[in-house]
């Protein structure tokens, strides 16, 4: 007869014992001086944010048609949250065993779920509080633009952000119990996101999630309906705990190991590497058959070999990277609609977003780099093959880029999106291109190396790699800021000649390129 | 088309399953694992092992060994077929009552000393008066000196020693080794050997997946994998040892 009691007993004595041992190695200057960096960046955000929007408030007839159709937008971005809450859940997530606890604790004559609860509760909390801390950010902003009481505004903003925290969290833990399979986890995803875009075209409240983004506006309208999100939530937190143990422990081992070294690899800014495991705990491999084939050439060709070998790789990109990479070029195309509309930070996300799609598109470069016996062994200089990969990335963010102007056009006129798009689209593709492959080919920090340069160069240099190659897109999308924000009168000459300043810097890249050399371990 | 759930089907019994004896201390019923790139297939395994059998586990790499260990621990989850130990399906909480298993590379925790790691593992499975059997395995690995350093910043061998003490501390009928002899000093494999045997003779099961001579001996039985596939089943000698391994 197993004793149940006695063994989940020793679970939460030695899990004390853990914590003991992890707070003696605390120092306690060291997590005050965090908490001081979080703070201060918090307080800077927020200033920034507020800076940012116009003094006007609204009127309280502007307010409640705002209440009518912010809520569809709202639920969309939720919809979105709990897309991928789906998608890990039908991959093993959302929850990240160590690897020792999988192996004794997952393992041992003890109920899994009682194992499995404590971490399962200490997400749905942190997800519930950071969602709680952005809805305070967001309730105090808007209530400066609204006739709302802004304490009002701020409980409802934590409330409704908080609970679809706790949903897309709950939802990912109630498929993974379920052993849901990733394609219809994928499918009723993409339903729940749908269905929220239906609300936003047709202005109506028929989502759930609507009905939960719903609770954010009630400061300027009560609706019951809101409730149904409410126990919506309730409902699928149910659903999650009731199946807790049922989780895949052989998802769970493959997911420990991953994320560990996921985590070395962030500490170390080793971007190819977090690329590489990231893309081994979403389980995306190349495809075994591509999309198209491109047979052998059967006389002399005059096709260049690496442009070859690049599409060959692309062609065998698996349908979520082709997606990822549609989305990061709708995202760019929404930030830049959002910033012709007059927020001008915009243009960070629009960058980031064409950067990390960028990435992608580096893949073949990455190869070179991941393999640098092979790379050495060609008869050519190293750096000049790292170009020769170049051109077909720039055609693959081209692109991307035409996803970026077609998302551009649901905030912006059709007139000013293709001009701009035909002046901007060679430097920020040929831009984001080469931002990616220095990423990629300056390979993980020679941290023994540096540590010779002393703490504060090292500092530096490991920030300058982190920041730079993203800033090189951004940089390149800075010309949209001399457009203008009268389109009858669009300076399209001066994005022109601003742009020039864009392909010198992207040159200077490639210029920083071609001086690679593979790395060995 | 598949089912869009990957939840297990419900296992057989021995009303439903004629093959299927409650008696064996680990059995397997067209056991399959396909990852589906090709890579650590193992097919339609039918083993059969009972109580107090020392069973050395060979073949090439890639036979099938390290997924074969993982299936029947229920650490892998099978594409077909079942693991049972003592009757149970494999993962259930009678079985992993019943099992310790060792994986190839030892799984330890950062922040746990050797001798917190020994409690943890040795309450989380009941062992009764487990002190003193504990501080006995310690000293027999010479780890005495070290039981309060962190084993997550031991040497590969003094690792492979930890988790062997791990899987010794708690009770168990049937013991799964994955390559236990790698990192390990020429004490620490005699140790092992040593105790392996002490274990059998007790009337505990071990199934280890190993090359090493020094275990012929005391082993009772060989099982050998190629491809995923029982090739061997039967005595066990250093010649059919050589011949298993050398994939003839």
């Amino acid at each position: 007869m197993i004793d149940v009691e006695a063994t989940t007993e020793a679970l939460h004595d030695l899990r004390r014992a853990r914590r003991s041992n992890r707070l003696a190695d605390v120092h306690w200057i060291d997590a005050l001086y965090r908490v001081y960096m979080v703070a201060l960046v918090g307080v800077l955000l927020v200033m920034l944010a507020s800076g940012q929007l116009p003094d006007d408030r609204l009127t309280n007839a502007e307010a409640l048609t705002f209440a009518n159709e912010a809520p569809m937008w709202l639920g969309l971005f939720f919809a979105g949250a709990v897309g991928i809450g789906l998608r890990s859940g039908g991959r093993g997530g959302p929850l990240v065993l160590e690897a020792p606890v999988v192996m004794h604790e997952l393992n041992a004559p003890v109920p899994r779920a009682a194992v499995v609860r404590g971490p399962a509760v200490k997400q749905l909390r942190f997800l519930a509080f950071a969602g709680a801390l952005v809805g305070a950010l967001v309730g105090e902003l808007s209530a400066r633009q609204l006739p709302v009481n802004v304490v009002a505004a701020v409980a409802c903003c934590s409330l409704a952000f908080a609970l679809a925290g706790m949903l897309a969290s709950a939802t990912a833990m109630a498929v993974s119990g379920r052993r849901l399979r990733w394609w219809p986890a994928n499918g009723i995803a993409l339903l729940l996101i749908g269905w929220s875009v239906l609300d936003v075209v047709g202005e109506r409240t028929t989502s759930p999630l609507t009905m939960l983004a719903d609770i954010a506006f009630w400061p300027i309208e009560f609706r019951i309906i809101g409730l149904v999100g409410v126990a919506l939530v309730v409902l699928v937190v149910v659903l999650a705990f009731t199946r807790l143990g049922d989780l895949s422990v052989e998802h769970a081992l493959r997911r420990a190991g991953l994320v560990a070294q996921l985590r070395f690899a962030v500490t170390l800014q080793d971007v190819r590497t977090v690329v590489l495991l990231r893309r081994q705990l979403s389980q995306e491999m190349p495809r075994l058959r591509p999309w198209v084939r491109i047979g052998r050439a059967r006389r002399r060709t005059f096709v260049p070999v690496a442009w070859k070998r690049d599409w060959q790789s692309y062609l065998r990109f698996p349908l979520p990277r082709l997606v990822r990479m549609a989305g990061l070029g709708i995202v760019a195309g929404l930030s830049l609609g959002v910033m012709w509309r007059g927020t001008i930070p915009a243009v960070v996300i629009a960058g980031l977003a064409l950067y990390l799609a960028a990435y992608d598109a580096a893949e073949p470069t990455a190869q070179e780099v991941d393999h640098p016996t092979r790379w050495e062994s060609y008869p050519e200089s190293p750096g000049r093959l790292l170009l020769h990969h170049l051109a077909a990335a720039f055609v693959v963010m081209v692109v991307v880029c035409l996803f970026t102007g077609v998302a551009a056009l649901a905030l912006v006129p059709w007139d000013v999106v293709w001009k701009l798009w035909i002046s901007l689209v060679i430097p920020v593709a040929g831009a984001a291109a080469v931002s990616a492959t220095i990423s990629t080919s300056q390979g993980a920090p020679n941290v023994a190396g540096l540590a010779g340069l002393g703490p504060d160069i090292m500092g530096w240099v490991m920030l300058a790699r982190v920041v730079i190659p993203p800033a090189i897109t951004v940089v390149a999308l800075l010309p949209l800021l001399g457009a203008g924000s009268d389109a009858d009168q669009l300076q399209t000459t001066r994005v022109g000649n601003a742009s020039v300043y864009a392909l010198f810097l992207a040159g200077l890249g490639m210029l920083y390129i071609y001086t690679r050399k593979p790395k060995h371990l | 088309m598949t089912s869009p759930f990957a939840l297990p089907k419900q296992p057989p019994t021995p009303a439903t399953e004629p093959r299927l004896d409650p008696k064996a201390a680990l059995q397997t019923l067209d056991l399959s694992k396909d990852y589906g790139d090709g890579m650590g297939l193992v097919s339609e395994l039918d083993i059969k092992i009972g109580h107090g059998e020392l069973i050395m586990l060979v073949g090439p790499n890639g036979a099938g060994k390290s997924t074969f260990l993982g299936l029947a621990s229920g650490m892998l989850e099978p594409t077909n077929g079942w693991a049972f130990i003592g009757g149970n399906p494999a993962g259930t909480i009678e079985a992993r009552a019943a099992l310790s298993y060792l994986p190839d590379s030892p799984v330890l925790y950062d922040d746990l000393s050797l001798g917190e790691h020994v409690e943890y593992v040795a309450r989380l499975h009941h062992t009764q008066d487990w002190e003193e059997y504990a501080d006995d395995l310690i000293d027999m690995f010479g780890l005495t000196d070290r039981i309060d350093d962190l084993p997550s910043r031991f040497s590969r061998g003094l690792k492979q020693k930890t988790g062997l003490i791990l899987g010794l501390i708690r009770p168990f009928r049937v013991m799964l080794v994955d390559e236990p002899f790698v990192g390990l000093d020429t004490p620490g494999q005699e140790t092992l050997v040593e105790i392996l045997s002490d274990v059998v003779e007790q009337g505990a099961t071990v199934v280890c997946s190993t090359h090493q001579l020094d275990l012929v001996p005391a082993a009772t039985r060989c099982i050998g994998l190629q491809d995923g596939a029982l090739v061997y089943d039967g005595k066990v000698t250093a010649e059919k040892i050589r011949e298993l391994v050398g994939g003839d």
